[in-house]
């Protein structure tokens, strides 16, 4: 009998928890008089704890984790950035006040991810190797830190035009947090990138080819290079300073779930 | 009143370091590099001196801005930016010293740096691959369900002042010898021995490379002219067929084959040890064995450039960590004081 049914009922179910996290975010974000919400953090908790049961159940079938095509990044994408999220709302709350925004691209994943084919992958050998790890978790927590920084950028623009943003610090100190969060996605996106070289020097005899995954990542930490800059030099506002946190992050999505979706493999011919 | 010449030349040249060393001049060139970099993704015509020359200018603007901006040569800051600094270096020096190449290697034959198809090479390389001595082995690709290559193993027989030893090579384990690494391929085959005597002269034998295996398993055939002899037709009648559909080895020297041969309109069909002779010789099948297709690379400024990466990281690592655990800013993100009270909150953002 194939498992497939199970998990791919399980990684649903958790998909439908992190909507219902973003719809109620957004709820009490649209109240003219919003307070504290306990639920939207609630949801998402059990949204990770689904995704990861379903992600667990593939592993034990496949006998490996989800690192190969679009169902499966997007799956460990949920539950990595799900969680990231959730720590960092638990250690800075302000974050929970800021999620409409980023619980809203976790949200678009869920609806994407029951459109992808959950077909059985092969683990190829060039994948056996401890770095791989290093890299795709320096990649989480890179798209992690600018989810988050994501949030208060999203809250930044909504400024003036919903209450929920209000009850967040004022807009010189929210650009300053949004960037100290760059700066942590700037860091981690270094180390993805180099040991993502590594890998690729040891598994393809090249640590560098221009592949499309490595392409617009590349392009991805030299427009965050220029955004630290840029900010540093014309010393951008906080409004400015949120756009340019949105087009990094735009970036940095079509990087993870662009290039895959149009190659078959995330480093495509690589495999 | 006149000034010095040399003061005003002093003068020059560090307004145009100053120049050089310019932020907007930083922006303007990531930038740059960036539309390149996404230029050369859609178009391969690019010339790889486009991309070099952004680069090139960064080393420039960053080694300027070193020079001029005492900031940036204090702390994680300034650890930070040699690491990069000297990484752009050693990225030029690695072009310039690099090569990259790829061989196929019949089992039991060595290594011949002529055989190397060249597909890039820096001006500073040199013959270095001359140096390099090693003889095939055996050869083994494991296959999962649905034709899917796992494992490669592939034996390889080095002698050096030491003696002979033999290293099993493949996927994530490269071949490391003389500075150059051999990384194994999916290009691999079967390569029929042959011993081919032309009319009157000595026998001579050797492999002649089949197409690659499984890839062309429906083309297993090969036009090959012999030396004094006329043009051939191979091909290779495999006794089992593909079974795509379960796990298997391939193990080129245990696959059960005959050899079809056609020349000067007569068509044999040999098994191993089995000989075809005519007027125009005689060609012996001595045994199947496999060829392994690698890929070379060189380049001496890798384990450089790795420890420089690390260095690099190090220093932003450094130049973070007061921001993001001895700060002031995280605290106020917590729930009681991110409110109102902070809502015109006079934080400035220049890290």
């Amino acid at each position: 009998m194939n498992g497939l049914p199970v998990e791919v009922a399980w990684l649903w179910s958790g998909c439908g928890a992190c909507v219902a996290a973003a719809l109620r975010a957004w709820q009490v974000a649209l109240r003219p008089h919003s307070a504290d919400d306990a639920w939207g953090t609630r949801l998402l908790a059990l949204a990770v704890a689904l995704v990861a049961l379903g992600i667990a159940l593939r592993w034990q079938r496949l006998g490996h984790g989800p690192f190969l095509d679009m169902f499966e990044i997007l799956a460990s994408s949920l539950f990595s950035l799900g969680g990231l999220l959730l720590l960092a709302q638990t250690q800075w709350p302000v974050l929970r006040r800021a999620a409409p925004v980023s619980l809203g691209v976790l949200a678009l994943m869920a609806l994407w991810l029951p459109f992808t084919d959950p077909v059985d992958t092969f683990f190829p050998p060039t994948y056996e190797t401890p770095v791989l790890w290093f890299h795709v978790l320096m990649g989480k927590l890179f798209l992690g830190a600018a989810l988050a920084a994501l949030g208060l950028a999203g809250a930044q623009l909504l400024r003036g035009h919903l209450r929920f943003v209000e009850r967040l610090p004022g807009p010189v100190l929210l650009d300053a947090m949004a960037w100290r969060l760059m700066q942590v996605a700037l860091l981690f996106e270094s180390l993805m990138l180099i040991a993502g070289a590594l890998w690729a020097q040891d598994a393809w005899g090249r640590w560098w080819a221009w592949d499309p995954l490595e392409t617009w990542a590349f392009v991805t930490w030299l427009a965050l290079v220029a955004a630290l800059h840029a900010r540093r030099r014309w010393a951008t506002g906080p409004r400015l300073g949120a756009l340019l946190i949105v087009g990094v992050f735009v970036l940095a999505f079509l990087t993870f779930f662009g290039v895959p979706f149009v190659s078959v493999a995330p480093h495509k011919g690589a495999v | 009143m006149s000034s010095h010449p040399a003061f005003h030349w002093t003068a020059g040249a560090r307004s145009a370091l100053l120049a050089l060393a310019s932020l907007r001049l930083t922006v303007a060139l990531l930038v740059l590099l960036a539309g390149v970099v996404l230029w050369a993704q859609a178009d391969t015509r690019v010339p790889p001196w486009l991309l070099a020359l952004p680069q090139a200018l960064l080393a420039l603007n960053l080694a300027a801005a070193l020079a001029t901006h005492p900031r940036l040569r204090r702390g994680g800051l300034a650890v930070f930016h040699i690491a990069l600094l000297g990484c752009l270096l050693l990225l030029a020096w690695g072009r310039l010293t690099h090569a990259e190449g790829r061989v196929e290697l019949t089992q039991g034959a060595a290594f011949d740096a002529a055989a190397v198809e060249q597909l890039s090479q820096g001006p500073w390389h040199g013959q270095r691959l001359r140096r390099v001595q090693f003889e095939q082995g055996a050869i083994e690709v494991r296959y999962a369900p649905g034709l899917k290559r796992a494992r490669t193993l592939s034996q390889v027989h080095i002698t050096d002042a030491s003696g002979t030893r033999v290293d099993t090579v493949g996927d994530d384990h490269p071949l490391r010898l003389q500075g150059f690494r051999f990384y194994t391929t999916h290009n691999k085959g079967f390569a029929p021995l042959l011993t081919w005597t032309a009319p009157g002269r000595s026998p001579v034998t050797g492999a002649v490379h089949l197409p690659s295996y499984p890839l062309f398993d429906w083309q297993q055939q090969q036009r090959w002219t012999p030396p004094h002899g006329p043009e051939m037709r191979l091909w290779l009648r495999l006794q089992q067929p593909l079974k795509e559909d379960m796990a298997w080895r391939l193990q080129p020297e245990q696959v059960q084959a005959s050899l079809v041969v056609e020349v000067a309109g007569e068509r044999f069909e040999l098994k191993p040890g089995e000989t075809a002779s005519a007027e125009f010789g005689s060609l012996r099948y001595e045994r199947l064995l496999g060829w392994m297709g690698y890929r070379i690379h060189y380049d001496p400024s890798l384990a450089a450039l790795w420890w420089l990466a690390c260095l690099g990281v190090a220093g932003l690592v450094w130049h973070l960590w007061p921001l993001i655990f001895g700060d002031s800013l995280w605290a106020r993100m917590a729930w009681p004081g991110c409110g109102d009270g902070l809502a015109q909150g006079s934080e400035g953002g220049g890290e």
